[in-house]
This record gives C-alpha cells, sequence and structure tokens, in this order.
C-alpha cells in the first residue's frame, strides 16, 4: 500500500515505472545491507540479534523487491490482468480507502508513541528521546505538508 | 446522498461489473456507491451522468447535510 501511495502517477504506465523504480532502490538497499552485514558487521561489536537485523532486513528488502519486480514483469505480458491493475490503481474508491488507512495509521503510531515515551522513560533515556524526536519529527512533516497542500489546494 | 445507479444499471439490465468495466473502476466502487456508501467525486459523477446521458442532478439526490461548518 505504501508502495502503491508512493509511486502514484496519473496514469498506469507512468506508475510502473516509479514503481520499477522504486523496487530496484529498494533491491540496491538490501544489497548494500548485505555487504555492510559481510564486511562491516563480523569486526563490530554489534549484539548478535542487531548482527541478525542486518542480515534479515537486507534479505528481506532484496525478496519484496524481487517479487515486486517479477509481478511487474508478469503483468506487462498478461494485457488483461494489466488492464485489471491499471483500473484498481487509478479507482478512487481504492484510493479513498488507502487515504484513510494511512491517516488511521499516522494517528494510531503518533498516540502510541505518546504511550510508548511514558513507558520506557524509567527504564531507558535513550528510547524516551528517540520516540520524542519521532513525535517532533511527526508534528513538524505534519505542518509542513499542512503548509504545502494548503497552497496547492 | 442517495443516488440512483442501481434503478439505471438495471433498467438497462447491465451487471455491476459491467458497468464498473464501462467507468474504469472497480466492482466494489460500484457496489458502494449503489449502497450510498460512498460517494463519487465530481468526475467520477460526471463520468457516471455522461454515460447513462443524464445530469448529474438527475443522478444523485442531493441531500442537506447537517455538519459542524453548516450550522
Amino acid at each position: 500500500m505504501l508502495i502503491k501511495l508512493i509511486s502514484c502517477a496519473p496514469d498506469f504506465e507512468t506508475t510502473i515505472k516509479r514503481r520499477t523504480r522504486l523496487l530496484q532502490g529498494l533491491a540496491v538497499l538490501g544489497v548494500i545491507g548485505l555487504v555492510c552485514y559481510a564486511t562491516l558487521v563480523p569486526n563490530s561489536s554489534l549484539p548478535d540479534f542487531v548482527q541478525g537485523l542486518y542480515a534479515g532486513v537486507s534479505c528481506g528488502l532484496i525478496i519484496a523487491s524481487a517479487i515486486g519486480l517479477a509481478r511487474v514483469a508478469w503483468l506487462k505480458k498478461h494485457p488483461e490482468a494489466w488492464k485489471k491493475a491499471a483500473i484498481q490503481n487509478n479507482d478512487e474508491r481504492e484510493w479513498a480507502v488507502s487515504s484513510k488507512a494511512l491517516q488511521t495509521a499516522a494517528l494510531a503510531t503518533f498516540f502510541l508513541s505518546v504511550a510508548a515515551m511514558l513507558i520506557v522513560a524509567p527504564f531507558s533515556l535513550a528510547a524516551f528521546w528517540a520516540l520524542w524526536g519521532e513525535m517532533i519529527c511527526f508534528a513538524l512533516i505534519l505542518l509542513i505538508a499542512a503548509q504545502v497542500y494548503a497552497r496547492i489546494l | 446522498m442517495n443516488n440512483r445507479i442501481s434503478e439505471l444499471r438495471k433498467a438497462r439490465q447491465m451487471t455491476q461489473q459491467e458497468l464498473a468495466d464501462a467507468l474504469m473502476v472497480t466492482r466494489q466502487t460500484v457496489i458502494s456507491l449503489e449502497n450510498g456508501r460512498y460517494n463519487a467525486s465530481l468526475l467520477l459523477a460526471h463520468k457516471i451522468a455522461v454515460y447513462f446521458g443524464l445530469t448529474i442532478e438527475e443522478i444523485f439526490l442531493f441531500e442537506e447535510e447537517t455538519t459542524c461548518s453548516s450550522n
């Protein structure tokens, strides 16, 4: 859904081009992660779970982008499926659903962050400040986006 | 907002899928429009009106809604 929202364009052809570039970018990120895992991580003092996280996230990114790219290639060879995907991609109700879902997720994340901040404060100041920073970023992005959209719309 | 999409579609003996294909939307959108769960954008409302050869007002029945801003 996030990839769909990021790669949206007025026509499906452009959407697919953007989506392909995005998926290729994710695959490159995954490869960089794996290179870091193979070269930098073994010499570091990172705990085992963080080392595992490097490998896991990198492999996840590569697999997810490979699946996405395979789907794009399949769509290009099947006109009927392409047409169906185009309709689904440009359907205004689908956009409204994605938009509402994103709003709900953003609000829930914000309020859960507030709760998490209050809970973790006595145990870890680093986690407290990380959550604080996340909330400040959220509020700033919200304000900037509101200003930008107020001019555009 | 009520609409006459279901009535007009049935009068033309069309399925929801056929109407969805004609309007280039998903069948789920047609279902939601007919049930009144989803209000079409001006663009889609215009598309529907053009498809049925009617005006938007003849298909979509606007009602005065009571909202915070309209009080």
